[in-house]
C-alpha cells in the first residue's frame, strides 16, 4: 500500500469515512478471543442482565482496534507513535458504526515529520461511541 | 529518533472538550493516594506472528504488513499482554474485573515502530495516578490510571500503554 507524502497532507484533510457492516456478536467474540479480554458481559445475556444491561454490549477496544486499522492502513503500520481513545456511548450488536479521521496538525520536530489526527467512531444515531487522537510519523520523501 | 508526545490540536472536537478530564478534580483520600507508585512484578511477553495475524483479522485490518513473514504488531496489539500476565503482574495483586469498573480511556505510545514478531518484551505495570472527579450526572467517580512499560532485551523502552478505569462511587441509575 502506498502511504501519502508529506506534501499531500494538510490540516483539515479528512480521510474518506469508513462505514462498517452492522456490528455482530461474532465480531465481539472474535475480538475477545484474539485479545484475551474475555469478560462475559459482552457475550453472555444472563451476565449482562444481572449487571443491569438489557443485553451484551460491544467491546470498546475492538472498535478502537478497527479505528486504529482504518488509520494505519492509510498511514502505515510502522509510523504510529501515539494512539488514544476515550470510550463514550456504548455500542450494541446491530449498530452501524462509521470511522472518521481528520488531520488536526502537521509539524516538524527535529528531523522528523508528524501529523496529529482527530478520530471518531460514530453510531447510526449520531452518538459518539469513541473519540480518539493519534500521532503518526510521516516519511518526508520530498527532500533527498 | 526520539518522540515527544506532547503536541496535539483539535479539529473534530472543540477545545473545551479536551479539557473535560481536568474538570471537577477532587482530592483523593490518603489511602487512594498511597496506591500511586505501586508496581506489579515484571513479566515477559513475546510478540508472535500467529497472534499478530489473528489480532489484525479481529480488528479488520487488511494491511499486507500484518500478514507477511515478519510482521509489525498492530497499534492496539499490546492489549494481548493479558495472556502473559498472572496475579503478581498487577499492582493490586489481583486482576480487577468488577462489573462496575468501566474502561474510560486507553492510550498507546511508541518510541519507534511498534514491536515486530519475535520481539521479547519485558513488561511492568504501575499505578500512575488515582483521583476522583464528578461525573456528568453529578455522581462521584474514581479514576485509576495504570501505565504499562514495554522494554526490549536491551532495556530500551519501546512502548507504554495507559489505561484509565472508572469506578462509580455513588450509583444512581445505572441504565442512564
Amino acid at each position: 500500500m502506498t502511504e501519502p507524502h508529506w506534501d499531500e497532507l494538510f490540516e483539515g484533510l479528512e480521510r474518506a469515512p469508513f462505514t462498517d457492516a452492522p456490528l455482530t456478536l461474532n465480531d465481539t467474540v472474535r475480538y475477545q478471543g484474539a485479545s484475551g479480554g474475555l469478560h462475559p458481559i459482552h457475550h453472555d445475556p444472563e451476565v449482562a442482565k444481572r449487571a443491569g444491561y438489557p443485553r451484551p454490549f460491544a467491546v470498546g477496544m475492538r472498535q478502537a482496534g478497527v479505528l486504529a486499522a482504518y488509520v494505519t492502513d492509510w498511514l502505515g503500520p510502522s509510523n504510529v507513535r501515539r494512539f488514544k481513545v476515550r470510550f463514550l456511548e456504548i455500542a450494541w450488536p446491530g449498530d452501524t458504526l462509521t470511522y472518521r479521521a481528520v488531520v488536526a496538525a502537521k509539524y516538524v520536530d527535529g528531523d522528523d515529520h508528524f501529523i496529529d489526527l482527530d478520530l471518531a467512531v460514530v453510531r447510526q444515531t449520531g452518538g459518539i461511541h469513541i473519540k480518539g487522537w493519534a500521532t503518526y510519523l510521516i516519511a518526508d520523501r520530498s527532500t533527498p | 529518533m526520539r518522540f515527544s508526545p506532547t503536541r496535539c490540536s483539535v479539529r473534530l472536537f472543540s477545545r473545551a472538550d479536551r479539557r473535560v478530564s481536568r474538570i471537577g478534580l477532587e482530592t483523593c483520600t490518603g489511602m487512594e493516594k498511597d496506591m500511586i507508585g505501586l508496581t506489579g512484578s515484571p513479566f515477559q511477553m513475546v510478540v508472535e506472528r500467529g497472534k499478530v495475524r489473528e489480532f489484525a483479522k479481529a480488528t479488520k485490518s487488511s494491511h499486507p504488513e500484518y500478514f507477511g513473514s515478519h510482521p509489525i504488531s498492530p497499534v492496539t496489539f499490546l492489549m494481548t499482554a493479558v495472556f502473559w500476565q498472572d496475579e503478581n503482574s498487577s499492582p493490586f495483586g489481583s486482576a480487577d474485573v468488577a462489573a462496575d469498573v468501566l474502561h474510560g480511556e486507553q492510550e498507546f505510545i511508541f518510541y519507534g515502530p511498534p514491536p515486530s514478531a519475535g520481539t521479547v518484551l519485558t513488561c511492568q505495570e504501575r499505578v500512575d495516578n488515582v483521583y476522583e472527579r464528578l461525573g456528568s450526572r453529578g455522581g462521584r467517580m474514581k479514576i485509576t490510571e495504570i501505565v504499562t512499560e514495554f522494554r526490549d532485551i536491551s532495556g530500551n523502552l519501546r512502548a507504554e500503554t495507559r489505561k484509565a478505569s472508572i469506578k462509580t462511587l455513588h450509583t444512581r441509575d445505572r441504565r442512564g
